[in-house]
C-alpha cells in the first residue's frame, strides 16, 4: 500500500522529485604555499528533468589536521548566488582564495537549491599548503644595484660624449 | 627672358577677423632676388608661410617652379626656407643635421652626406661641420639654415630677416650667400628683412608690403624713382639770428615743408634741393653747413609705409 | 621609408641627447627600491612572492607608461616651441609619417622601460614559475597601454597651444585613469566592476593582478582586455584622422 502511495506520488509529482542538481569541482588536489591565491572554480549541473529556482553556492574549507580554519580570511565572499537552471543546463561558480594557514585541507562546495531540504555537496579538493617561502632580500640586492649602476653609467657615457664633441 | 618660378595670385589670409594679408599677387623669374620690404606686422612671414605651404591661404592661389598650390607636399620639394627665428636641435651636428634633412628630401643616406658635406663648404662651415649645433654663433646657425634651405637644389629660397641680429660682418656674409645662391645657382630668392640698404645691394627688385597689401613693387629703381621717394630732404644749418628769416624765404617756395630746431632747418621738397638752396643764398642768407638725406629707397619705404618701424 | 627616417632620428635625439637615458635611469632606481622592499619586508605576512612580483610589475607598467606619455606629450608642442617644427613641416614628408616617426620614438622609452624590468620581475618570481607570465602580462597589457597612451600624448601635444600646457593635460589624463587603481573595493560591486572594466589603466592593471596572484587562466578574464584594445584601436585611429590636419604651427604666430 505504502509502495503504491509512493509510486503515485512520483508519477503526480515529477517536478519536485526530479529537480536534483549536481556539483563538481575543476581538481582534485591543489598544492600551494602560504599567502598564494587559489582559483577554485566548479560546475552546477541541473541533472534533473525540472527547472531549478535560484541557487546559492557556498565555499567551505575545513582542515585535515586540526589547523585553525577562519573562511573570511581565506575569502572574502564564500557564498554566492546562481541563476536557475533548466534541466540539463550548467553554470560555472568560482572562487578566489587565498590560502592563509599551512597544512592540509579539504575545500568543497555546497550547492543549497531554493526551497529543497536536500544540499547538494562537490567532492573535496584535497590542499596542501606549504609554509611560506620568504623572498630572499640577498637575492634582490645584487640586481637592484647592478641595474641602476649600469644605466648610471650609460647616461655618463652620453653625457660625457656630448661634452667632449664641441 | 627668364622662367617664371613664382606666380602669386590674390593671395590672401585672415586670422579669425584681422586680416594678415590682403590680395598678393607678384610673379618672380629665375636668378631673382626679390625684396620683400615692410614694418612689423605687414604681412611678410605669413606670406612666405603661404607661399611655403606651411600655413593654408583663406584665398587666392599660387605656383611654384609651375607646380599649383593644391599640389602642397610637390612644392615643398622645390623650395628651400629658412624661416624667421628658426630653431636648431642643439646636440646635432651640423653635418648630422643637414644629411637628416637630406634624407627627409628622399636622398639616399650616401648621397645626402655627400650634399651636406658639399653645402657645409659653401657656406663656410665645413671646419665645423662635426660641432654640435649649440656651439655655433648666430651668423653661422642662419647660414647653416640657408645650407639646410638648399638641400634640395630648391627653385625658390625664402629667406625671412636672414640678417635679424647679425652684426655687420655676419650681415655680410649672408647676403654675399643669396648674391651666389641667386647669380650661380639661377635659383629665385624672395628676402624678407628690414634693413633697406641690404635690398638695394643684392634685391633685383622689391615688393613693399603695409598692413597685409603690396603698396608698391617693381624693380629698386622704380621704385625710388616714384613720387613719394623723388621727395627729397636736407638740414640747413644758418647763424641763429638768420634762422627765423630762412625759415620764411623757404616756406614761400611752393611744395616745401620746413621744421625748425634751433639753429637747424629741416626741410622737405618734391622739387630737390636746388630752389631751395637759390632762394636762401639770393635773399643773402649765409649757409653754415647742407646736408642731403640719400637713402632713396628708404624714403619710399618710410613713405609709402607712413612711417613704419622698419 | 620618411617615417622611418623620422623615428630614427627621433631615437637618436631621444637617448642620445641624454632624456632616454637619464629617464631610464630613475625608472630604475624606482624599480630597485621597490624590488628591495619587497623582497625585504617580511613584516608584512601577507605579501607573497606572486603579490611582490605582481607589485613590481604594475609599478613597471605604470611608470613605463608615464615616461612614454611624458615623451608623446612633449613631441609636437615641444618642437614647436623650439622652432623646429617648421623647418620639418617644410620638407615633402607627410604629416602622417611625422606623426609615426614620433609615436615609434616615444615607444622606444616603453620597450626600454620593459627590458629594465626583466631582471626585478626575474630576481622576485624565481622558484615560483610565474616570471614567464609577468613577462608576458608586461609585454602585452604593457605594450598597449603605452602605445594608447603614446598616441593621445601626440593628438595632446599636437593641440596645446604651449609644451606646459600639453605635459599638464597628459599627466592630468594618467592620473585620473591611474587614480581607481589605488581603489581596492572597486570591482566588488558590479557598478565597480564596470568602472573598473570601461577605464583601460585599471581594466589592465585588473587583468595582471587576477592572472599572475589569484591564478586565474589567461582566457578566464579576457573581457578586461577588451576596454585597453578599445583604447588603443580608438587612440590609433584618431591619430591616424587627426593627426595629419592638427600637425601644424598654430595659427598667427610670429605673423609679421
Amino acid at each position: 500500500m505504502r509502495l503504491l502511495l509512493a509510486v503515485l506520488v512520483l508519477v503526480l509529482f515529477p517536478a519536485t522529485a526530479s529537480a536534483t542538481v549536481e556539483v563538481t569541482m575543476s581538481e582534485s588536489r591543489i598544492a600551494g604555499a602560504v599567502g598564494q591565491y587559489l582559483n577554485i572554480s566548479s560546475t552546477v549541473t541541473n541533472t534533473g528533468s525540472s527547472p531549478t529556482g535560484k541557487l546559492i553556492a557556498h565555499l567551505n574549507v575545513a582542515s585535515s589536521n586540526g589547523v585553525y580554519v577562519d573562511l573570511e580570511d581565506w575569502t572574502a565572499a564564500p557564498t554566492q548566488s546562481l541563476p536557475a537552471l533548466g534541466p540539463g543546463e550548467s553554470t560555472e561558480v568560482s572562487w578566489d582564495v587565498q590560502a592563509v594557514n599551512a597544512g592540509v585541507f579539504n575545500v568543497y562546495a555546497v550547492v543549497l537549491p531554493d526551497g529543497s531540504a536536500s544540499l547538494s555537496v562537490s567532492p573535496p579538493i584535497h590542499l596542501e599548503v606549504a609554509g611560506r617561502r620568504t623572498l630572499s632580500a640577498g637575492g634582490a640586492l645584487p640586481i637592484a644595484l647592478i641595474v641602476p649602476l649600469l644605466l648610471g653609467i650609460v647616461v655618463y657615457a652620453v653625457r660625457r660624449r656630448l661634452r667632449t664633441t664641441t | 627672358m627668364p622662367g617664371v618660378t613664382l606666380e602669386a595670385r590674390e593671395l590672401s589670409k585672415w586670422f579669425g577677423s584681422r586680416t594678415a594679408v590682403d590680395s598678393v599677387s607678384f610673379t618672380a623669374y629665375e636668378g631673382e632676388v626679390i625684396g620683400l620690404l615692410g614694418p612689423n606686422g605687414a604681412g611678410k612671414t605669413t606670406t612666405i608661410r603661404m607661399l611655403s605651404t606651411v600655413l593654408p591661404p583663406t584665398g587666392g592661389d599660387f605656383t611654384v617652379a609651375g607646380v599649383p598650390s593644391s599640389q602642397p607636399a610637390g612644392i615643398r620639394a622645390r623650395i628651400g626656407v629658412l624661416p624667421e627665428s628658426a630653431g636648431y636641435p642643439m646636440f646635432q651636428t651640423g653635418l648630422e643635421y643637414l644629411t637628416y634633412h637630406g634624407r627627409l628630401f628622399g636622398l639616399s643616406r650616401d648621397e645626402a652626406r655627400q650634399t651636406a658635406v658639399r653645402l657645409l663648404g659653401q657656406v663656410g662651415l665645413a671646419d665645423r661641420a662635426q660641432s654640435r649645433i649649440a656651439t655655433y654663433s648666430r651668423g653661422m646657425r642662419q647660414r647653416l639654415g640657408i645650407a639646410r634651405a638648399l638641400v634640395n637644389n630648391p627653385s625658390v629660397v625664402f629667406l625671412d630677416e636672414p640678417t635679424l641680429g647679425l652684426d655687420p660682418a655676419g650681415q655680410r656674409e649672408i647676403l654675399t650667400l643669396v648674391r651666389m645662391i641667386a647669380e650661380a645657382r639661377g635659383t629665385t630668392v624672395v628676402l624678407s628683412t628690414h634693413t633697406l640698404p641690404e635690398v638695394e645691394q643684392v634685391c633685383s627688385s622689391v615688393l613693399i608690403l603695409n598692413e597685409g597689401k603690396v603698396v608698391v613693387s617693381g624693380s629698386v629703381a622704380e621704385v625710388t624713382s616714384t613720387e613719394a621717394a623723388s621727395r627729397q630732404s636736407g638740414r640747413l644749418r644758418v647763424p641763429p639770428e638768420e634762422v627765423p628769416r630762412a625759415a620764411e624765404v623757404l616756406r614761400r617756395l611752393p611744395g616745401v615743408s620746413v621744421e625748425v630746431s634751433k639753429d637747424v632747418l629741416t626741410v622737405t621738397s618734391a622739387d630737390g634741393m636746388n630752389s631751395m638752396l637759390s632762394a636762401v643764398l639770393d635773399a643773402g642768407i649765409v649757409l653754415l653747413s647742407f646736408e642731403v638725406d640719400g637713402a632713396r629707397l628708404s624714403d619710399a619705404f618710410l613713405a609709402m609705409t607712413r612711417g613704419g618701424t622698419s | 621609408m620618411s617615417a622611418r627616417v623620422i623615428a630614427g632620428q627621433e631615437c637618436r635625439d631621444l637617448w642620445l641627447s641624454g632624456r632616454g637615458p637619464v629617464l631610464t635611469f630613475v625608472y630604475s632606481v624606482l624599480l630597485s627600491a621597490v624590488t628591495y622592499l619587497a623582497a625585504t619586508n617580511r613584516i608584512l605576512n601577507f605579501l607573497e612572492q606572486r603579490e611582490s612580483v605582481n607589485l613590481v610589475l604594475q609599478i613597471a607598467v605604470a611608470v613605463g607608461v608615464l615616461l612614454t606619455l611624458v615623451v608623446a606629450a612633449d613631441a609636437i608642442s615641444g618642437e614647436r616651441e623650439r622652432g623646429t617644427l617648421e623647418s620639418l613641416l617644410l620638407t615633402p614628408v607627410s604629416r602622417g609619417s611625422i606623426v609615426l616617426g614620433k609615436l615609434v620614438a616615444a615607444m622606444s622609452l616603453w620597450g626600454a622601460a620593459f627590458v629594465v624590468a626583466l631582471p626585478y620581475l626575474w630576481v622576485l618570481g624565481k622558484g615560483v614559475a610565474v616570471v614567464g607570465k609577468a613577462v608576458l602580462l608586461a609585454l602585452v597589457v604593457g605594450t598597449v597601454l603605452a602605445l594608447s597612451m603614446a598616441a593621445v600624448g601626440l593628438l595632446i601635444s599636437a593641440r596645446s597651444s604651449t609644451n606646459k600646457v600639453s605635459l599638464a593635460a597628459s599627466l592630468f589624463l594618467l592620473l585620473a585613469l591611474f587614480a581607481p587603481t589605488q581603489l581596492p573595493a572597486m570591482s566588488k560591486s558590479s557598478v565597480g566592476d564596470l568602472l573598473v572594466r570601461i577605464n583601460p589603466v585599471t581594466a589592465g592593471i585588473h587583468y595582471i593582478g587576477l592572472v599572475l596572484v589569484k591564478g586565474h587562466t589567461w582566457a578566464q578574464d579576457l573581457s578586461y582586455l577588451i576596454s585597453p584594445v578599445v583604447a588603443v584601436v580608438v587612440a590609433a585611429v584618431a591619430l591616424a584622422l587627426a593627426g595629419p590636419r592638427i600637425v601644424r604651427l598654430t595659427g598667427g604666430v610670429g605673423s609679421g
